[in-house]
């Protein structure tokens, strides 16, 4: 059967004066060419590599500042702060809702966790505080759909089930960390499986392909700026987090443009038709994309189209959430460090054990997402309040109350 | 499980996929307006072949639904991608649909409709309207499947006669001053609006081979030149 898009050019429908935006083409998801097919690994190597180098130079400059007599009391009273959990817990969802990555949120507090500024008990808050800010994006992607009333009440629904999950999961857990420090702790063991604590020189093949790269920062610094050691911890830590949010961002594109395409047909109803294949697909999408953010908003145009449910976009975004832990753990990796794969560990055992609890239980996080939906469909200005208030006020305001 | 995972890695493009299921729709219609022919024509009866008409309707309905999924689906994934074809799509799946629905008409006349259809002078040409429509359905599935403008310009022709010439016994019966029965009369008027619609609706459907995505399913105007819009156009 010959195809309509073969023949564009004869046919005069796709030529005529009508403007038409130049088509984002699936031929741009498929390599056609050899170029191309080499091209595309090497850039997604390149971005990986490009990712590591960022956790190690950010860690590098942090380290340095740490120990420089100038800057030394200073970064310790910053991070200080990290300490309490509330402040960690808000830190982490403003960080995540400004950047829309809990990617970057973990990945970062990896690499701070990895030299020492903050402790494996401290980081855990945060990474849950991740979990929550990165479902601001689901919600901004549901706001497109405000004109029509029951399609947003289905797309808001399914943007803050994800949140609600996270809430709940935070309101389970976070009070047996704070008072038990079982979920570092399960973590901490875990992490020295892998990795053994009394190992001083962490050998790594990550950390070691980094380390030119590091170094050479480092010594091209120190040239050009002599001996001004906090200058030099300030811009490596300062590029570091720049090339880590950078990195992450064109690696998470490029994916994007590359998987997603394919997967297309893996939207389809039958991947969706109970939870176990749902789940199992909002994974693995997500460690193939290496975004939550991006593989959890799509499906919310789908479900205000009515395409999907709630109950069938619930579990993938669960799925969704243990995906994203496969970042965490990479930057774990470059680190080498056991603290570092211990907060790893820690988030993959906080989607997880929320999983386990709410799977079975997904009548309340359901419940109350169509509930509230329900009420945002019928004013509007709720759905904006809701966004306000849970990503960006709130978080902004206990910070300020925990100094 | 596995054959799903093996059909979605193997997934076609959007548009193949679109046009596979538009085909299948024009060919389920085609059986369903011959078999609902077969009923006037008091070849088979109503109750052989009302299961599988109406399960074929539902096929048909349900290949729309697929296409819209995987529309809405394809634009999710890809914003901005093929969006006059994903549009055009939309509305020959409709078509299509319409189509399906005319033919459970047809049956449905022929079917309350006890009797044979005997006055000449309607039976006849609305018989020959019958073949004509009939001939239609492979016509525009390849005219669509080939993207054959001549075989879709033939398509949108034979439905521009068939109109006119179910006009004609549309103006006859409401002139008739010979007696016929009401309800014969009725039914001779129905086929004649059904059949056009038909027509029309497979005509729908190739105009979009032939015709810019603004003059889908206008087939009885002319093609606008292509000149740039004045101030007041769009």
């Amino acid at each position: 059967m010959a195809r309509f898009w073969q023949h564009r050019l004869r046919l005069p429908f796709l030529v005529q004066s009508i403007p038409m935006s130049p088509p984002v083409s699936t031929d741009l998801a498929r390599p056609k060419s050899v170029l191309e097919s080499v091209l595309v690994p090497l850039v997604i190597l390149g971005l990986l590599y490009a990712f590591v180098c960022a956790i190690n130079v950010m860690g590098a400059g942090l380290k340095i500042l740490a120990q420089a007599p100038a800057t030394e009391a200073t970064v310790q009273g910053l991070f200080a702060r990290a300490a309490n959990p509330v402040a960690g817990l808000f830190v982490g969802i403003l960080v995540t809702s400004f950047v829309q990555s809990s990617s970057f949120t973990t990945s970062l507090t990896v690499g701070l966790v990895a030299t020492g500024q903050i402790s494996v008990v401290s980081a855990v808050p945060i990474v849950m505080g991740a979990n929550i800010g990165t479902s601001v994006t689901n919600i901004l992607v549901s706001l497109g759909h405000v004109s029509a009333r029951l399609e947003f009440r289905r797309a808001f629904g399914a943007a803050i089930v994800h949140d609600i999950f996270n809430v709940l999961t935070v309101v389970l857990i976070l009070p047996i960390e704070l008072t038990t420090h079982a979920l570092s702790r399960t973590a901490t063991i875990l992490a020295s499986v892998f990795i053994s604590p009394t190992e001083t020189v962490p050998s790594n093949p990550l950390k070691a392909a980094t380390k030119p790269v590091v170094d050479g920062i480092c010594v091209g610094l120190e040239h050009l700026l002599a001996a001004r050691e906090e200058w030099i911890g300030a811009i490596m830590g300062l590029a570091g987090l720049l090339a880590l949010l950078l990195s992450l961002v064109l690696l998470v594109r490029v994916l994007k443009r590359l998987i997603l395409t394919r997967l297309e047909a893996f939207f389809a109803r039958y991947f969706f038709r109970n939870w176990a294949l749902a789940l199992t697909l909002g994974l693995c999408v997500t460690v193939m994309v290496q975004s939550s953010s991006v593989t959890t908003s799509l499906v919310v145009p789908l479900a205000g189209a009515g395409v999907l449910r709630l109950q069938q976009v619930f579990p993938y975004t669960l799925g969704a959430n243990i995906g994203t832990t496969v970042t965490s753990l990479l930057a774990a990796a470059a680190t080498g460090t056991p603290a570092g794969l211990a907060v790893a560990f820690a988030h993959l055992l906080f989607n997880t054990v929320g999983t386990a609890v709410f799977l079975p239980l997904r009548a309340i996080p359901i419940g109350l997402a169509h509930w509230y939906a329900t009420l945002a469909a019928t004013r509007r200005g709720l759905a904006l309040l809701y966004l306000v208030v849970v990503f960006f006020v709130l978080p902004i305001l206990c910070i300020m109350l925990t100094r | 499980m596995f054959t799903e995972i093996l059909k979605a890695l193997r997934a076609r493009r959007i548009a193949e996929e679109l046009l596979a299921e538009l085909d299948q729709m024009l060919s389920h219609t085609a059986w369903m307006f011959d078999r609902a022919s077969s009923v006037l024509q008091r070849t088979v009866t109503g109750e052989e072949v009302r299961d599988s008409l109406y399960r074929r309707d539902r096929e048909v309905n349900e290949l729309e639904r697929s296409m819209r999924r995987k529309i809405v689906r394809h634009l999710t994934i890809n914003p901005g991608s093929e969006v006059a074809g994903c549009l055009m799509f939309m509305s020959l799946a409709k078509d299509a649909e319409r189509i399906g629905d005319y033919c459970k008409n047809v049956f449905e006349v022929g079917v309350f409709f006890k009797r044979q259809l005997r006055a000449q002078r309607y039976s006849v040409p609305l018989n020959d309207v019958r073949r004509q429509v009939q001939a239609m359905f492979d016509r525009a599935r390849h005219a669509v499947g080939h993207a054959d403008p001549d075989t879709a310009r033939s398509v949108i022709d034979s439905a521009g006669q068939i109109g006119r010439k179910c006009e004609d016994v549309i103006h006859q019966l409401l002139q008739e001053h010979h007696e016929l029965d009401t309800d014969e009369a009725v039914a001779y008027s129905l086929l004649s609006r059904h059949y056009k619609r038909v027509s029309a609706h497979l005509s729908n459907i190739c105009t979009a081979v032939v015709s810019p995505i603004d003059m889908l399913d206008f087939h009885d105007e002319p093609t606008p030149p292509d000149d740039p819009p004045t101030s007041t156009q769009s």
